[in-house]
């Protein structure tokens, strides 16, 4: 009997000392690119025209230059997409440190409602340090086609409640004002922190 | 230990409050059909606890009702910054009964309309939304109104929400009174 209880307990532990093994020589879980930011390999010129920010001043994208940023094309109107997308920018802003060249912005899509005041209260809602702007929309379908974002006016404008699709990724800027890449979403701010930081570091 | 937690977690979800309990006092998971109707607009309070598992799992079978009942989990409403008059707002909604059933509309004195909406992503990335009039749960299934995907879409907010605040929403299926639901904000 006891031979039998040693014999099954050898089994067993043959069979457990197989299992280890083959655990370990199984090959590991294949590495694949699963950065969140696309890093366009040429970067592309922004169009140049005239924006005006939360603060009404006018500027140009050329007034970007000198710092990254990340730059979400959205409205304050927008009640899903957009305050996830600010809400998540503040969650990577609290990841960097506080003296990080990485700016975060909003470009609205829907000048008709979307006033300096209004963005300003919207954006700074999220981070005192958010910034704004917009422009009419001609000069807002040259900077959209410039950095690959879509949108499209959807109901009637002439009502307070029409909706706007637009594009859900953020678009990086270098310091040279140029567009350098995408974050796409689904969007995980701890991640992008990572790979922003970096990134800009390089 | 961990059921017990689950348990906790879930019986702070307030999730039948009617006029007579407007305060998260409730400690069933689940609402038995009843003609009661919403009554408080925004109240004040903590800040509901969020439960991401399926309903009804590690319910001791007393509590957990075998059919019969719609159940709502995690419900709560985008805060936005006051200037923005609209937000949207997500919940989980797991059809307990033996028929499928029909969200077709949803009420609240907060805002002028609230509308279901579903949301395309095409393969540019770019997100559309649209109406749909109606939502249909199929008998012992949940249906997940989320961040990026179909929501409750509110319009025409008539006061600022406030982190923390408890709005009551009705939500009316075709076979079935409406039951009113309280939405965290946060």
């Amino acid at each position: 009997m006891l031979n039998k209880g040693v014999i099954i307990a050898i089994a067993l532990a043959s069979l457990a000392a197989g299992y280890f093994v083959a655990q370990s020589s199984r090959p590991k879980t294949p590495v694949i690119d699963d950065s969140v930011i696309f890093v366009y390999p040429q970067t592309r010129s922004l169009a140049a025209v005239s924006l005006t920010d939360m603060y009404g001043q006018s500027i140009t994208p050329a007034d970007f230059k000198g710092d990254w940023w990340v730059l979400y094309f959205g409205f304050t109107f927008c009640p899903d997409a957009c305050p996830m997308a600010l809400a998540n920018m503040k969650q990577i802003k609290t990841r960097l440190p506080e003296n990080t060249n990485i700016k975060f912005g909003l470009i609205s899509v829907d000048p008709q409602r979307d006033t300096p005041d209004r963005l300003k209260e919207y954006v700074t809602f999220f981070h005192p340090e958010f910034y704004a702007a917009t422009s009419d929309a001609e000069a807002i379908d040259a900077l959209t086609a410039s950095v690959n974002v879509v949108y499209a006016i959807s109901g009637d404008q002439s009502k307070d409640d029409y909706s706007v699709d637009h594009s859900n990724f953020m678009v990086l800027l270098n310091p040279e004002g140029e567009h350098a890449g995408i974050i796409s979403s689904p969007h995980d701010p701890e991640k992008i922190a990572v790979e922003l930081s970096k990134l800009t570091a390089s | 230990m961990r059921s017990l937690l689950l348990i906790l977690l879930i019986s702070s979800v307030c999730i039948a409050c009617g006029p007579s309990a407007p305060d998260n006092t409730d400690t069933s998971t689940s609402i038995e059909p009843a003609s009661t109707k919403g009554s408080s607009a925004v109240s004040s309070a903590p800040e509901t606890v969020a439960v991401a598992s399926p309903a009804g799992e590690a319910l001791p079978e007393d509590e957990a009702p075998s059919s019969g009942t719609i159940e709502f989990d995690d419900p709560w409403i985008r805060m936005v910054p006051s200037v923005s008059p609209n937000s949207a707002a997500y919940v989980s909604i797991t059809n307990g009964t033996e028929d499928a059933v029909t969200l077709t509309g949803i009420n609240s004195q907060v805002a002028d309309r609230i509308e279901i909406h579903n949301v395309e992503v095409d393969a540019a990335g770019t997100m559309s939304m649209f109406k749909i009039d109606e939502l249909m749960i199929e008998p012992d299934s949940t249906t997940m109104l989320e961040p990026s995907g179909a929501h409750i879409m509110i319009y025409g907010l008539k006061e600022p929400l406030n982190e923390g605040d408890m709005v009551t929403m009705l939500m009316s299926f075709n076979n079935q009174p409406p039951i009113p639901v309280n939405f965290s904000v946060k």
